[in-house]
């Protein structure tokens, strides 16, 4: 498939604007979707016409985090839900780690900063749901 | 020369691990708990003890007694036999003619007369040892009894002798033998009995009074076990609880420190990381417009790095300052931070409202004041409301009761209402599209504040937020 549109939740406007910056580079024609915490995801998630192809999720941010956002979103255990990837800043953050990849909507775990090698990865793993 | 950046250096400059210095603080105190705790234990068991050996040396005491008791109160009692039976053995030896059957006869009255003796004599012992006025008075008294049974022994002796030089004068026997009985019924018996009856009193007596001490030690025990219990063990335990949970609060606020600070740490220097090899990536391709905004993220990055390393040193400086009071003008302190904020981006814009009265001078540990308006004021100017035209600034200080009042209000973007019970967290930050904080501001602002003896209290506005501080006006000695 191709990568169409990409919901980034993350609230600081540098890794925002560096990852607009590195899909724009890798692949034509993406569209990433910025919000600045779980809630404004959840408010985007819930308009109809918007079904991004993945969700680049960070865990620390104000107001709702990046696992109250999966409590919320990835409750719902269902299989045609947006997959997601969370983005963790240290290597250090295994309970975080942990927490997030225990729910079956998250497919994959980075540590930052976005790669080229990453969106590769991103773009693979789509491919392989679609089977 | 190379080493570890100079905020490390100056975090860590006097302790060379943060945990081991918190882990050394409190191994203070709890050696400090752990003498004052032996030294009660010490105490309550001692006295524990005490009363023990003094219970067990009573009754020690106690056996000793009851046993000359008893043994006093049978040789009495065996005199009170024994008088009787020199009487009927004195007639009996009269009235025989037999010589083989006078004989023993003679025998049986001289045990009885030797053992009645050898009685007396130990019984005069024991009353030269200790006796009570009633047994004087029996013994040696008016009654005189050791007189009457030495008179009684005499007699006894007197038959016997009678019996022995001339066996044939019956009536001299007789006429001794009569004599001997006579004493006898003359209240000898009586007496003697008397004193049984005495020492078996007396006996009885000091069973109730050792009953009675047992008794009082009994209760003397309960009660210094009950007032340990109130007095050393209640507040001991207590004390032990109250270190374990301010010890379990402290490891909890320091792994929490260890985790935001890995996090809150490196989140910039990843964003630089990434920034910068798309730097290198646009300059390679001949993008410069591309790499000049990033330089200038990567600067911001760098810049809210330094600024969060500085509230780091601050709250970790600031845990163990020890400042001393100074007089304080409030007024002139406010005009100072509002005049060092003035390069804030939309200060122009603000309007600012003072309203200063003219004793606001307060004794106070002047850093952690300033420290806390000043965190106040910018978070005033840095959240407010972008939809509104005027940015306002309220600043109100007065003395009420003792107690320097300020109050920083302003008509900003406020706290949601779910994130107040954790506005004064370490590195909370509650606003996703205006989040340019450390996180620690408020928490910096509650560690003065608690610092200084004061309160701190938010309240929502309809439009906005106010906060408002307290701290005690006079500190000791600092105005005199």
């Amino acid at each position: 498939m191709t990568l169409k549109t990409v919901l980034l939740v993350e609230d600081s406007p540098d890794d925002q604007f560096m990852g607009k910056e590195m899909f724009r580079r890798a692949i034509k024609d993406v569209e990433v979707v910025c919000v600045f915490d779980g809630s404004e995801a959840l408010e985007r998630l819930a308009e109809e016409d918007f079904r991004p192809d993945v969700i680049l999720l960070d865990i620390n941010m104000p107001r709702m985090n990046g696992l109250q956002f999966l409590q919320n979103y990835g409750r719902k255990n269902d299989p045609t839900i947006p997959p997601v990837v969370v983005m963790l800043t240290s290597s250090e953050q295994a309970s975080d780690k942990a927490e997030s990849m225990a729910y079956a909507c998250v497919k994959h775990y980075f540590v930052k900063p976005l790669q080229k090698s990453n969106i590769e990865a991103i773009v693979e793993m789509l491919d392989a749901i679609d089977g | 020369m190379v080493g570890p950046p100079r905020w490390i250096r100056l975090l860590f400059d006097d302790r060379p691990d943060f945990t081991l210095f918190t882990h050394r603080l409190f191994m203070k105190r709890m050696m400090i708990t752990n003498r004052s705790m032996t030294r009660r234990y010490v105490i309550a068991l001692l006295l524990i003890a005490a009363v023990l050996i003094l219970s067990h040396t009573l009754l020690l005491a106690q056996i000793a007694r009851t046993e000359s008791d008893g043994y006093i109160i049978n040789v009495s009692g065996m005199q009170r036999m024994l008088s009787q039976r020199i009487g009927l053995m004195a007639i009996e030896l009269t009235r025989n003619d037999d010589l083989e059957t006078s004989s023993a006869l003679a025998a049986k009255l001289e045990d009885a007369h030797s053992m009645m003796k050898s009685n007396q004599s130990e019984l005069n012992q024991a009353n030269e040892q200790s006796m009570t006025p009633e047994i004087q008075d029996l013994y040696y008294g008016q009654s005189n009894l050791d007189q009457r049974v030495t008179d009684y022994l005499s007699l006894a002796e007197q038959l016997l002798n009678q019996h022995q030089q001339q066996p044939d004068q019956k009536e001299q026997q007789k006429q001794t033998a009569q004599k001997i009985v006579e004493v006898a019924r003359n209240g000898l018996l009586d007496e003697l009995d008397a004193v049984v009856t005495q020492y078996q009193k007396e006996y009885e007596q000091r069973i109730v009074l050792f009953r009675r001490a047992q008794l009082a030690f009994l209760a003397i025990g309960l009660f210094l076990l009950a007032i340990e219990a109130a007095f050393i063990f209640r507040p001991m335990t207590q004390n032990v609880s109250r270190t374990m949970s301010s010890l379990e609060d402290a490891n909890a606020e320091l792994r929490e420190f260890a985790y935001r600070i890995s996090h809150d740490l490196r989140a910039p220097v990843a964003s630089s990381i990434g920034l910068s090899q798309m730097i290198s990536d646009s300059l390679k391709e001949g993008d410069t417009d591309f790499a000049a905004q990033g330089i200038g993220r990567v600067q911001g990055a760098m810049k809210k790095l330094d600024e969060l390393i500085g509230d780091i040193i601050t709250v970790t400086k600031n845990r163990h300052l020890e400042v001393e009071p100074e007089l304080v003008d409030v007024g002139l302190m406010i005009n100072e931070i509002l005049e060092s904020q003035s390069h804030l981006p939309g200060f122009e814009r603000l309007d600012i409202e003072k309203d200063i009265d003219r004793d606001a001078f307060v004794a106070t540990k002047r850093i952690m004041l300033s420290q806390t308006l000043e965190n106040l004021i910018s978070n005033a100017i840095k959240y407010s409301d972008p939809d509104k035209s005027s940015p306002k600034l309220k600043v109100k200080a007065s003395v009420q009761d003792g107690q320097m009042r300020i109050e920083v209000a302003d008509n900003g973007i406020g706290f949601p209402i779910e994130s107040q019970d954790q506005m004064f967290g370490m590195f909370k930050r509650f606003h996703p599209r205006q989040s340019f904080g450390s996180g620690l501001g408020l928490y910096l602002v509650k560690q003065n504040v608690d610092a200084m003896h004061g309160t701190i209290r938010y309240t929502p506005l309809s439009e906005g937020s106010s906060f408002v501080i307290q701290v005690p006006q006079l500190s000791t000695g600092v105005l005199s």
